[in-house]
């Protein structure tokens, strides 16, 4: 029993990935958020699972076409995987895109709900609160700078840096440094930053106060901290400069640092609305593309798995529908699918065991036929099998030679439509119809009919079979010629009689012929003339007759002795060209000869063969009319019968011709139709010719005359 | 469509195509040795798309990436194995309350104040002094390729930028490599 083993619906290689897919979509959804420390990785992630979205696109795609070429193929289970996959595509297309649909909605919504008008303007208020708190102090301390510019104006350099401590005391804290507009620093006064040497302005601050611009900034220093930076000219010839540089409170400086901020991320985060909408939805709509693709993915996969066994079931039956009975199919499960499998490989099993045990049958009465056609064909008899509608379904080759027919042609006939066929058998059929219709089980009749060769003397036997309520469903016909068996015993009989006559009549002839001369010896000189003379006629009457008896036995004798016969190779030609010379013209008869040229020899004795000549030519002599001018024909030719070559002799005449009562046994002795002669000459010619192999017929199919047909088997090349 | 209106088409497309591209080049470097360390002195054309100076006005900060290398240029395998391969980086913001731009340099902590859009090209256009070796002193009778080139950190921006800066050629800010040779 084959080892089964049931598998998971994915293996392991695909839960990993299906894993790892939704790990990287769980990092890319924490990393599209901005405050996520995966932020860095986010285009990496993107990138990844747009990799993987392609991935299992160009799968799933080429399912799709492996899947459509399996449909344009024809193959098995093709249209039922396409219909599940259809199904369960849109099974979760329909509730993904419901959830799709509104996920973007909420997006777009909430994304939207973040930013208000009011917020909006909150913020720019808040933040212009802030620059005028600033500008505020600013200008204040501006003002102040410029008031200080003033009281320091005229004072002498020695004494400015004295008289810059002095104001310094009286103003805000800050750091007051005089310079040239070298860069000289002429006197400075504070500390707050700490740093010995004073924070001088940019060149370009320098450049707006020597236009005549006084300057103030807000600059940061430290970490967190502000200060404001005022640059101012004193005047004077001196051309020198007042900078001031006041630290912004840290309270001021914490409270506008922070407005700016919130300012800073609120603007950040209204320019990238759009770019967070499209980003949320970029990662939802990958989320759902790379879902939906694997999804589909393993439904292809799933739905082959599940259509695999249909499939297998499909292309088995149609190997099944194809003769391939040891289709086996593999059972993968032990599902009602795998019992659909098992129950299917019984049935094959069956299916090829019938057939097995049917094709040996079909062997056995193969071979039953074959030896029965043997047989039959090897038969001499002709057997005809016939159906219940009396039509041929078997016939042998014998039935060629019996029935002069051809059995290929015969098989399907009925017995009827054989009589239509060959017209010399439609007495022969009516006869064999009638003893059919009699349905007597077992039959046996003599039919004796003319064929093309003649009278034949058939032994017809019948056989009917019947099925087991006993319907009669056809029957067998044998066929057996017993001519050659009927004529041999007639021939039998024949020189039996001669025989006979040779010994019985023969023996007293000779004292009978002695006697009656002894007494026309002793009596005719002592009788009167009268009664000599009719001793003498009474005497030559006995001898007469006794002398014809003898002639009579003798013949009779030489046509029952046994036949000596001297082969040699005979010239056939030649011989009939020497037999016609010996009947000139003045005999009466006239002679046309047609002889194929090239002849082959035959063996025979040229003595007996030219007697059989000379018996048919004095027959159709004797045959003809007083007055009537004879014509004889003779033709030679070669013939093919039954893959032998014979010579045909054909020999015609123009005499009366054969009467019909004494057609069928013309051969036999004493059957003549002339007053004269013994009534042997055609019987020793028919012995003669069978001596030699051969046979001889009458022409029944002659229109004028009497036709006589030899056939002398040729020596054969060598 | 009127005449009017395909003119005003034709003319925009004109004032567009004759609109400096956006784009950074590299227009001049050197290397300054002082008797401790070797000085990179460079002058870069910065010029920012709209949609970038639209983000930085609106409180996006930008990172520029300024990437330095010094390779070995006599053998086969010396581009594997540069001598020195630096990137400094410095954040560009806007501070609306000073309204005024900050260049903080991240590796060093300094934070540079600027008040306008032009200064602030300026001042990012001069590299000036900026230590890329411990000596200018290189090995003699060698060829040396210094390569400067600066570009816009697309990754350092803010992760709802990233996919349109990556599709988009507005943010795609980066100068072709400057190589000078510098003699050992």
């Amino acid at each position: 029993m084959a080892r089964r083993r049931l598998k998971p619906p994915l293996n392991l290689s695909l839960l990993g990935l299906f894993l790892a897919i939704l790990a990287s979509l769980y990092l890319m959804s924490t990393a599209t958020q901005n405050a996520s420390h995966l932020g860095p990785m986010y285009s990496g992630l993107l990138l990844i699972n747009t990799l993987a979205s392609v991935v299992l696109l160009g799968l799933v795609g080429a399912n799709v076409y492996s899947l459509s070429r399996q449909i344009r193929k024809r193959k098995a289970g093709s249209s039922l995987t396409a219909r599940m996959v259809i199904l369960f595509t849109l099974l979760t297309l329909a509730p993904a895109s419901v959830v799709f649909y509104f996920s973007m909605q909420f997006i777009q919504q909430s994304i939207d709900s973040w930013f208000d008008v009011r917020i909006d303007q909150a913020m720019e208020d808040a933040l212009k609160l802030g620059q005028a708190a600033l500008d505020e102090r600013m200008r204040a301390v501006l003002k102040e700078t410029g008031e200080l510019a003033l009281h320091l104006r005229d004072i002498p350099e020695s004494l400015l840096a004295v008289r810059l401590d002095e104001l310094r005391d009286s103003s805000q804290d800050g750091d007051l440094t005089v310079f040239s507009k070298q860069g000289r620093i002429v006197a400075l006064s504070g500390g707050q930053s700490g740093s010995i040497i004073p924070d001088l302005p940019e060149i370009g601050i320098l450049l707006q106060v020597r236009q005549g611009k006084s300057y103030v900034g807000l600059e940061p220093y430290a970490t967190n901290r502000r200060q404001i930076r005022v640059l101012v000219a004193m005047g004077g010839d001196d051309s020198l400069y007042l900078q001031a540089i006041y630290a912004v409170p840290v309270r001021l400086t914490q409270l506008a640092e922070t407005v700016e901020a919130a300012y800073l991320h609120y603007r950040e985060m209204t320019f990238l609305r759009r770019s967070l909408k499209f980003t949320f939805s970029l990662t939802l709509s990958l989320v759902l593309l790379l879902s939906l693709l694997a999804a589909i993915w393993a439904a292809f996969l799933s739905i082959r798995r599940i259509v695999a066994p249909v499939r297998h079931l499909a292309q088995g039956t149609r190997a099944v529908a194809a003769g391939h009975y040891e289709k086996r199919l593999r059972v993968k499960s032990r599902d009602e699918l795998g019992f659909l499998v098992e129950s299917f490989n019984t049935m094959t099993e069956c299916i090829a065991q019938a057939r097995d045990e049917a094709h040996l049958s079909r062997q056995q009465v193969e071979r039953q036929r074959s030896y029965l056609e043997t047989i039959l064909a090897n038969l001499s008899s002709a057997v005809l099998s016939l159906d219940a509608h009396r039509r041929i379904l078997t016939v042998n080759q014998a039935a060629d030679v019996i029935l002069h027919i051809r059995h290929e042609a015969c098989v399907g006939l009925t017995v009827e439509g054989l009589g239509e066929t060959y017209p010399h058998l439609v007495e022969l059929m009516q006869r064999l119809t009638r003893l059919l219709t009699r349905e007597t089980a077992v039959w046996q009749e003599e039919m004796p009919y003319t064929g093309p060769r003649g009278r034949q003397e058939l032994f017809c036997r019948g056989t009917s079979l019947l099925d087991a309520e006993g319907v009669w469903q056809g029957a067998v016909v044998v066929f057996d010629d017993v001519t050659a068996l009927i004529q041999a015993q007639r021939d039998a009989a024949w020189s039996e009689v001669a025989r006979r006559l040779a010994h019985e009549i023969k023996n007293p002839l000779t004292p009978i012929q002695l006697s009656a001369e002894r007494l026309q010896h002793k009596l005719a000189k002592n009788l009167e003339p009268a009664d000599a003379d009719m001793l003498e006629r009474a005497t030559r009457t006995i001898v007469q007759q006794v002398e014809a008896m003898k002639f009579m036995v003798n013949a009779f004798a030489e046509y029952a002795k046994p036949s000596v016969t001297q082969p040699q190779n005979i010239d056939m030609t030649g011989l009939i060209e020497q037999v016609v010379a010996l009947y000139p013209p003045p005999s009466g008869l006239e002679f046309v000869l047609a002889m194929q040229p090239g002849l082959p020899c035959i063996a025979g004795d040229p003595v007996k063969l030219r007697q059989v000549l000379h018996n048919l030519i004095k027959n159709a002599q004797e045959a003809m009319q007083t007055g009537t001018p004879g014509l004889i024909t003779i033709t030679a030719a070669l013939r093919d019968d039954n893959r032998r070559h014979w010579l045909e002799i054909y020999l015609q005449d123009n005499g009366p011709g054969i009467s019909r009562e004494h057609l069928d046994r013309i051969f036999e002795p004493y059957v003549t139709s002339k007053t004269r002669g013994t009534g042997l000459g055609l019987a020793i010619v028919k012995k003669i010719i069978e001596e030699h192999g051969g046979t001889i017929q009458v022409d029944a199919q002659t229109a004028t005359g009497a036709g006589f047909r030899i056939r002398l088997p040729v020596i054969p090349a060598a | 469509m009127n005449l009017t209106a395909f003119a005003a088409i034709l003319a925009l497309l004109g004032a567009e195509q004759s609109a400096p591209a956006a784009g950074f080049a590299v227009t001049g470097a050197s290397l300054r040795s002082t008797g401790y360390a070797c000085l990179l002195t460079a002058s870069v054309d910065y010029r920012f798309s709209p949609a970038v100076i639209e983000a930085l006005q609106h409180g996006v900060p930008l990172t520029l990436a300024i990437h330095f290398s010094l390779e070995n240029r006599s053998g086969h395998h010396a581009a594997d194995n540069p001598l020195a391969h630096l990137t400094r980086r410095l954040q560009v913001s806007f501070h609306p309350l000073t309204r005024a731009y900050r260049v903080a340099y991240p590796d060093t902590g300094v934070l540079e104040h600027v008040a306008t859009l032009t200064t602030l090209i300026e001042y990012l256009g001069s590299i000036r002094d900026w230590p890329v070796l411990s000596s200018c002193a290189l090995p003699p009778g060698q060829v040396w390729q210094a390569s400067l080139r600066v570009s816009l950190d697309i990754e350092a921006l803010p992760l709802p930028l990233r996919p349109i800066a990556y599709l988009s050629p507005d943010w795609h800010l980066e100068s072709p490599p400057y190589p000078w040779r510098v003699a050992g």
